[in-house]
């Protein structure tokens, strides 16, 4: 082979590779780099979408740590990241543990677990708003009358409708961390189990002493993978509670929402959504040196 | 090993059964709902099968405010469908490039394609909504799609999975005088075919779950997608306030997930592997 007609090859693949990676490159310049760069420079301007965007410096960002409303939304997204995490985490382990049996019915439970994490999110919000129904017709609140407790008004009620918002999300996402949990508990060797159970370690000694320790990857990634997701949650509090009463589960995806579209502050819409962003890519970070 | 039967089976058994009860039994309230008459809904105490059967909550709030369930249903299709074989066949081709051709900044093409999957789409909509405003495209079905066809989870996926075709294949091929085309067509595709129903059905499960986007630049009723009629049809009908349509709720909710619960009866080994070796949720 000449030295030239491996050149014209070598120049034939990369336009090949060019022609067929097209279509990906373009749609990400239009909606993906433009728009990020565009967030970013929108972020520092007033801007309400109509007239042209103004330049304003830093001041979106001084006023985001000034504005209540934006602070209250960190903290109400804060606790529900932290709660369902760590709920859907505890539950996810003890569920994978438990179903980890040789039975018909633990096949079944897996996958009938499994099922709320397909259903659409806005069908499952849909289920949750109707059996929270505030009044004594209610499913939630039936039930809560037969164990002697009063009708409570779910949506009056500033940490019942947080309460709402993190019992669904364990309903909705429990099923993810126990199958994945599960699929790699049965990659374990069982030889590992087996002797440790001719030593006469209890189960508790086991789970805790040998099955976790070698799980620990997964459950780091499982662990920044849905502190990442939940921090972005947004559409099941718009269709349960709307963010009320008040501000009580007024994440800062809804905040965004309300400031961006609600009201056309798009400059500072854009701040928070920078903000948003940037404390997903500090976990991103943390997750790859810690998986490390 | 036999599987011993002692008490604390029995008990991990009897648990089993409660949690597949908490899973059932939101879903039974829901199917029960979707299909009684507002007085039944707000009857005290709530009934558990209903009295009366009724198809209203289906087509009564629609009648009412002009949106139609089957036209949303469509709607959510529509969106899915373009959002689903876009990525799958744009992403198949980039892929099949990343991992089978040489070229340069192939690396760094591709890690800035795969920081796409970092991000989170907040950043994206204000800009997203001006750029739909001037391209005229506010208030369309197109728009919920086409900022979606940009799969960084895909292209890695099928970039990983034609990785594992022997290159010696491909070389082979290329000597016996076949085009790229060719290649791609003859070799690559009868391989990747159980990568493509993976990808298919990963991005069939995403896109039917939009909801903000759409939500920002649907404006009218006869665009609307599922979920956003069911985050609107709460408000209407009742006059509002503490009696909310929870039947307009049910039913479309119901509608919305029917699919997909029977997509997952039918292939639900399927699915859970597929998600499972994605790695993630949404």
């Amino acid at each position: 082979m000449s030295r030239e007609y491996r050149m014209t090859l070598k120049k034939r693949e990369s336009l090949t590779a060019l022609l067929l990676l097209l279509p990906v490159l373009i749609l990400y310049t239009i909606f993906y780099y433009y728009p990020l760069i565009l967030s970013i420079y929108f972020s520092f301007t007033r801007w309400n979408m109509i007239r042209p965007p103004r330049w304003v410096g830093l001041r979106n960002y001084i006023r985001m740590f000034n504005d209540r409303f934006f602070l209250d939304a960190v903290y109400v997204t804060t606790i529900y990241v932290f709660s369902t995490v760590l709920i859907n985490m505890i539950l996810g382990l003890f569920f994978a543990l438990l179903l980890n049996r040789p039975t018909k019915l633990a096949a079944l439970t897996r996958a009938l677990i499994f099922l709320p994490v397909v259903i659409p999110e806005a069908a499952a919000a849909g289920t949750w708003t109707i059996i929270f129904a505030p009044g004594p017709y209610g499913y939630a609140n039936y039930i809560l009358n037969r164990l002697g407790i009063p009708a409570v008004k779910w949506f009056d009620d500033p940490s019942l409708a947080l309460l709402m918002i993190i019992i669904y999300s364990i309903w909705k996402n429990v099923g993810f961390n126990t199958l994945v949990l599960y699929s790699a508990l049965k990659a374990i060797p069982i030889e590992y189990l087996e002797s440790a159970q001719v030593d006469g370690a209890s189960d508790w000694h086991i789970s805790t002493k040998i099955i976790i320790p070698l799980l620990k990857p997964i459950i780091v990634f499982l662990l920044v993978t849905s502190i990442i997701t939940a921090w972005q949650i947004f559409g099941p509090v718009y269709i349960i509670t709307k963010g009320g009463p008040g501000n009580a589960t007024r994440v800062l995806g809804i905040y965004l929402y309300q400031v961006a579209f609600e009201e056309a502050r798009a400059g500072y819409g854009s701040a928070i959504a920078v903000f948003l962003t940037a404390v997903i890519l500090v976990l991103t970070i943390i997750q790859i040196k810690w998986l490390r | 090993m036999r599987y011993k039967w002692n008490r604390k089976e029995i008990f991990a058994h009897i648990l089993m059964v409660f949690i597949n009860l908490v899973v059932l039994i939101p879903l039974y309230f829901l199917v029960i709902t979707a299909f009684k008459p507002y007085e039944e809904i707000i009857r005290v105490p709530p009934t558990f099968w209903p009295k009366e059967f009724t198809l209203e909550n289906f087509y009564s709030f629609a009648a009412l405010r002009g949106v139609n369930l089957l036209r949303a249903l469509a709607n959510s299709f529509a969106v899915s469908a373009m959002v689903t074989l876009g990525t799958v066949f744009f992403s198949t081709l980039a892929g099949y490039t990343f991992a089978m051709l040489r070229f340069r900044f192939k690396e760094a093409i591709f890690i800035i394609i795969l920081t796409k999957y970092m991000l989170p789409t907040a950043i994206l909509l204000i800009p997203w909504y001006w750029i739909m405003r001037t391209l005229r495209l506010i208030d369309t079905l197109l728009a919920v799609a086409i900022v979606n066809i940009i799969g960084a989870w895909t292209i890695y996926y099928m970039r990983s999975y034609i990785s594992q075709i022997p290159k010696d294949y491909v070389e082979a091929a290329r000597i016996e005088g076949a085009n790229d085309l060719q290649i791609f067509t003859r070799i690559i595709m009868p391989i990747v075919k159980p990568a493509l129903g993976t990808a298919t059905i990963i991005n069939f499960l995403w896109s039917w779950n939009y909801f903000l986007w759409p939500l920002i630049i649907l404006n009218s009723k006869e665009n609307f997608t599922m979920p956003i009629v069911i985050a609107f049809v709460r408000y209407v009908g009742y006059g509002g306030g503490e009696l909310l349509n929870y039947g307009g709720v049910a039913a479309s909710s119901l509608v919305y997930a029917l699919p997909i619960i029977l997509l997952y009866t039918v292939l639900q080994r399927y699915i859970v592997e597929s998600f499972v070796a994605s790695g993630i949720k949404r």
